[in-house]
């Protein structure tokens, strides 16, 4: 990507987790094409589909009737995503340190409740508000210094 | 979702076919899990091979079957992973279950290590 260039990708997809692969093709494709590696893209990819999974169980309940809207822009140093639902607000505290201790009983593992851990370790910054009854999730990632 | 089974000697051998094992198929996963140890099948080898991507619901239920596992056969069944690509390897060092799962390269080596356990 040359210098001052600005890219742009927008999609609005039903709240499914089956259409959230769309997102998740469509992301890791848009940052390959920005200058990610393929390790760094699926990450990125990974996240952004947490995100939408949240959003289909958490703000609308599984309800498959409702629109979830990605929004990313690729600047020269960084990517940056807004996705925006209309459901129910989040009320949670992005976790600072890794659910899984691998020295714990294995009983003790958990089997869900990562999602929120992956996001923020992938990005680089993550924010979460409501505006006007929209739940607005904003997260960027540098791109790597070559 | 699509799984292929073999064994070898004691233990099963599934390739998951997928190229996205993911929420939209992790509910099936787990339903099949549980079909291959009501068999009795408890040194379980997971074949990544066509995988390319996981998320982290697919990585909830296979924490499930490594419990499972854990516990079946008095103590002795035991879960692998094998050809995980880079993609799948960094989650798996992200959360930390590199440490916690037996992976190996292949299902060759997979194999030799549950049939020497």
């Amino acid at each position: 990507m040359s210098s001052n260039e600005s890219h742009y990708l927008q999609l609005v997809i039903p709240s499914d987790k089956e259409d959230s692969r769309l997102i998740g093709r469509a992301v890791y494709l848009f940052c390959l094409h920005l200058g990610f590696d393929e390790v760094q893209s699926y990450q990125i990819e990974l996240a952004t589909v947490e995100v939408t999974h949240n959003i289909v169980g958490h703000a609308y309940s599984n309800c498959a009737d409702c629109m979830i809207e990605l929004h990313a822009q690729g600047l020269d140093d960084r990517i940056i995503f807004t996705i925006i639902d209309k459901g129910q607000a989040a009320d949670f505290a992005f976790p600072s340190c890794c659910p899984i201790d691998p020295d714990n009983d294995i009983d003790a593992l958990p089997e869900s409740s990562m999602g929120l851990y992956i996001i923020t370790s992938v990005m680089d910054t993550v924010e979460y508000e409501v505006y006007e009854n929209s739940n607005i999730l904003t997260m960027m990632k540098y791109l790597p210094k070559s | 979702m699509k799984i292929q089974t073999r064994t070898d000697n004691s233990v099963l051998i599934a390739t998951i076919l997928e190229e996205r094992f993911d929420a939209t198929c992790a509910p099936d996963f787990i339903v099949v899990m549980k079909e291959w140890i009501d068999a009795r099948n408890v040194q379980i080898i997971l074949d990544f091979s066509h995988v390319d991507f996981i998320d982290s619901t697919a990585l909830g239920v296979i924490i499930k079957s490594f419990k499972w596992l854990r516990q079946a056969d008095d103590g002795n069944g035991e879960l692998a992973l094998c050809c995980v690509n880079n993609k799948i390897m960094s989650l798996l060092q992200l959360t930390r279950m590199d440490r916690v799962f037996p992976i190996f390269p292949n299902s060759q080596e997979a194999t030799k290590a549950l049939l020497e356990s």
